[in-house]
C-alpha cells in the first residue's frame, strides 16, 4: 500500500491509474487506455484509412472521367490526385486528427480515448508531430514486413526482418504508463475518458427528518473512512436479491462490534444503517476538522 | 472529554458538512458538464467568449472542489464524480494546440529553424555518414565493378550501367524528345517517388530510437547508392552533367534526407547519452524537437517533389539546372541559419 502510495507521488501509474499534476498544482487521475482498447483503435483507423482513400479514389476518377473523359490528360490528372490521396492519407491521417479533434482520432473516439500530455503540460503539437511519425517504424513497418512487401525473399532474413519490426512496436507492452515509442517521444499517455456520473447522496435519498437510532461517540469511534464507504455501497444497492439477508448479517456484525445490547427487529435494519452511516459520517468529517483522520477500524493512530 | 463522549449523535442530512459542500457546489458542477458537452460535440470553437471564460473558470473551481473533497468528503459518490469530471474537463482544457493557426506560424518563422541549428552535431554527424557513404561508393566502383551488381543487383538503375556507351548515357540527362513529352507521365512518377522518399526520412528519424544505429545504417547506404550511381556517368566523362541533373531537385532533397538522419541521430543520443535528466525526460526533449525537423524533412521532400515533377526533365541547359539547384539550396541554407540568428537574440535577452 504504501509502495503504491509512493509510485503514484512519483508520477508512475499503479493498475493502469496515472496521476498527472495539472498546472493548477491539482493531481488529476486517469485510467490509461488498455493495451487491446488501443490496438482495436488502431485496427479502426487503418480500416478508416483504406475505406476514406478508396471512396476519394472512386470520387476522383468520377471527376477525372468527367473534366478529361478518356484523354492522355486524365491518366496524368487522376494518377497526380491518386498520389496526393495516398501520400496524406499515409503520413498525415493521425496527425491531423489528433491536432483537429483534441487528441482523438476516429478509432479513439469510438473506443473512448484520448491522447493527453503525460505530465501534466498542454498538448504541443511537437509532441503530437513526434509521436505520429514514429508510426513509420511501429505500426507501418511491422504491417509492410508482416505481409511480405519489401525485403528479403530467404524464409531466415525474412523471419528476422520480421522480428525486427515487431520488437520495437513491442516496447508498449513493457512500459508502466502503457506508452508506446512514439508516446515515449512525444511525451504522451493516452487514457480513457471518464464519465462523471453524480449519484444522489445516500442521506440525503433515505430522507431522515428525525433518526430513529442514535449513537455514542465511543460506538462510533470504532469504524473508520473505509468501513463507511462499503456501508455507503450496500446502501446504493438497492436491487440485490438477497437484500435482507446481507442487511440483517451487517446490521448483527454492527451491533456485536460497538457493543449495541438489545437486537433490532427486521422492519427497522433499513432505518438502523441508514441512521448509523449519517451519524457516523458526521461524527467522522467533524473528527477530520480537528485533523483526526481514521481510515479505517484498524487505523488506531491518534496523531494528526 | 468524558461529557463530552457520552453526547448522543444522530445524523440529519443538511448537518453535514459534506451534503452542505455539496448543495453549494452541485449547480456549478452540472454547468461545467453542459459547457463540456458542447465542447465535445463542436469543438472549442463552439463556445461563446463568455462561455469558453466560464468554461476556463468551472473547470479551475471544479479542480479546487476535488482538492477540497479528497481532503474532507466522506462521500465517495462525489469524490468520484469529481475525479472524473475534472479529468474530462482537464483533457479539454489542455488538448488543443494554443491558437494552431499561430502556432503554425510560430513554427515555420521560429520554431524549425531554432530545431535545427540546435541539433547541429546531429546534423554534422548526419553529412559526415552520408559523405562516407558516397566516397565509399565512389572507390568501390573504381576497386572492382562486381560491387556495383552486388550492391544494386542487376539493373541497377534502370538501364544506366557501364556497359551502356557515352551517347545512351547522355540520352537519359538530355532527352532527345521535345519539352511536352519529357513532362508526360514525369508528375505522377514524381510523387511516387516523393512518398517514398518522405517514407525514408521518416524512417531515419523513428529508427533513431534504437540508438540511432539503423539511421547511420540508411544513412550511409543512400551515401552509398549515390556514390555509385556518380561513378557510372563519372567514368563516361559525364560528371559534371549527371551533377546538374541530380542538383536540380537533389540539393533540397538530399538536405531533406540529411534533416531526416540529424533528427533520428538527436533521438538516438537522447537514447544513449541521456546526461544529467532522465533518460525519458531527454527522450521526450529530444523527441519532440527531432520530430519538429522531420516536419521540415517532409515539408522539403514536398518542394524537391514539385521541383522534380516539372523542372528537372523541362529544364535541360547544365548551367541553368545548377543555378536552380544550388540557388534553392543557398536559400534553404540560409532560412535554417536564421536559427542562429533566434538562437543568439534569446541569449542576449536573457543575462
Amino acid at each position: 500500500m504504501t509502495f503504491d502510495l509512493q509510485r503514484i507521488r512519483e508520477g508512475r501509474s499503479v493498475h493502469g491509474v496515472r496521476r498527472v499534476m495539472t498546472p493548477e498544482g491539482v493531481e488529476v487521475e486517469f485510467v490509461l487506455a488498455d493495451r487491446a482498447q488501443r490496438l482495436v483503435a488502431v485496427i479502426i483507423d487503418l480500416t478508416v484509412q483504406v475505406l476514406a482513400s478508396l471512396a476519394l479514389f472512386l470520387l476522383i476518377l468520377f471527376v477525372s472521367g468527367l473534366l478529361f473523359g478518356e484523354g492522355i490528360n486524365g491518366t496524368e490528372f487522376f494518377s497526380v490526385a491518386l498520389g496526393l490521396v495516398s501520400f496524406f492519407f499515409q503520413f498525415f491521417y493521425f496527425l491531423t486528427l489528433e491536432v483537429m479533434w483534441q487528441g482523438k482520432t476516429v478509432g479513439k473516439h469510438v473506443m473512448g480515448l484520448r491522447v493527453i500530455g503525460a505530465n501534466g503540460q498542454p498538448l504541443a503539437l511537437s509532441g503530437l508531430v513526434a509521436r505520429n511519425f514514429m508510426r513509420q517504424v511501429e505500426l507501418f513497418l511491422p504491417l509492410v514486413a508482416g505481409t511480405g512487401l519489401v525485403g528479403p525473399t530467404s524464409a531466415l532474413t525474412s523471419l528476422v526482418s520480421l522480428a525486427w519490426a515487431f520488437g520495437l512496436s513491442a516496447y508498449i507492452c513493457f512500459d508502466a504508463d502503457r506508452r508506446r515509442l512514439g508516446d515515449l517521444l512525444g511525451g504522451t499517455i493516452v487514457v480513457q475518458q471518464a464519465k462523471p456520473v453524480l449519484l444522489p447522496d445516500v442521506v440525503m435519498q433515505a430522507q431522515i427528518t428525525e433518526p430513529r437510532f442514535r449513537f455514542t461517540q465511543d460506538q462510533l469511534d470504532t469504524y473508520g473512512r473505509f468501513e463507511l464507504q462499503v456501508l455507503e455501497g450496500l446502501l446504493r444497492d438497492q436491487h440485490r436479491p438477497d437484500q435482507e439477508d446481507v442487511f440483517r448479517r451487517v446490521v448483527e456484525r454492527i451491533s456485536l462490534k460497538i457493543g449495541l445490547d438489545s437486537s433490532i427487529s427486521p422492519e427497522f435494519h433499513r432505518d438502523f444503517l441508514n441512521d448509523f452511516y449519517a451519524a457516523q459520517r458526521q461524527h467522522l468529517e467533524r473528527e477530520a476538522l480537528y485533523g483526526k483522520r481514521k481510515d479505517s477500524k484498524s487505523d488506531d493512530s491518534d496523531d494528526p | 472529554m468524558s461529557e463530552n463522549r457520552q453526547g448522543q449523535y444522530g445524523g440529519f442530512g443538511a448537518d453535514l458538512k459534506s451534503v452542505q459542500f455539496r448543495q453549494e457546489r452541485e449547480p456549478l458542477w452540472r454547468e461545467l458538464e453542459r459547457l463540456m458537452a458542447v465542447v465535445e460535440q463542436r469543438g472549442p470553437d463552439g463556445l461563446s467568449f463568455d462561455e469558453s471564460l466560464a468554461f476556463a473558470t468551472l473547470y479551475r473551481r471544479t479542480l479546487s472542489s476535488l482538492s477540497v473533497a479528497r481532503e474532507i468528503s466522506l462521500d465517495s459518490g462525489v469524490q468520484s464524480y469529481l475525479e472524473a469530471l475534472s479529468a474530462r474537463a482537464y483533457s479539454l482544457m489542455y488538448t488543443r494546440p494554443n491558437r494552431p493557426g499561430l502556432a503554425m506560424i510560430d513554427f515555420f518563422v521560429r520554431g524549425l529553424p531554432v530545431a535545427v541549428c540546435a541539433m547541429w552535431p546531429s546534423l554534422l554527424v548526419a553529412v559526415a555518414t552520408f559523405a562516407l557513404g558516397a566516397i565509399f561508393g565512389f572507390v568501390l566502383y573504381h576497386e572492382d565493378l562486381g560491387w556495383l551488381t552486388a550492391i544494386m543487383g542487376t539493373d541497377s538503375f534502370g538501364g544506366r550501367g557501364p556497359e551502356n556507351t557515352v551517347a545512351e548515357l547522355r540520352e537519359t540527362i538530355y532527352d532527345p524528345g521535345g519539352v511536352a513529352q519529357r513532362t508526360q507521365g514525369w508528375a505522377a512518377f514524381s510523387i511516387s517517388l516523393m512518398i517514398n522518399n518522405v517514407g525514408v526520412a521518416l524512417l531515419a528519424f523513428a529508427l533513431g530510437v534504437a540508438g540511432a544505429v539503423p539511421t547511420l545504417g540508411l544513412l550511409f547506404y543512400n551515401g552509398l547508392v549515390i556514390g555509385l550511381f556518380y561513378s557510372v556517368f563519372h567514368d563516361k566523362g559525364l560528371g559534371l552533367d549527371i551533377i546538374a541533373w541530380l542538383s536540380i531537385h537533389g540539393v533540397t532533397e538530399i538536405s531533406a534526407i540529411f534533416l531526416g538522419g540529424a533528427a533520428g541521430i538527436h533521438v538516438g543520443r537522447g537514447v544513449l547519452f541521456p546526461g544529467r535528466k532522465s533518460r525519458s525526460a531527454r527522450l521526450r526533449e529530444n523527441g519532440r524537437r527531432a520530430g519538429e525537423v522531420a516536419m521540415g524533412a517532409v515539408l522539403m521532400l514536398i518542394l524537391a517533389g514539385l521541383i522534380e515533377g516539372y523542372f528537372r526533365q523541362a529544364v535541360d541547359v547544365l548551367s541553368w539546372r545548377l543555378f536552380i539547384g544550388w540557388g534553392l539550396g543557398a536559400l534553404i541554407f540560409a532560412y535554417f541559419g536564421t536559427g542562429g540568428w533566434w538562437q543568439a537574440l534569446r541569449r542576449n535577452r536573457e543575462p
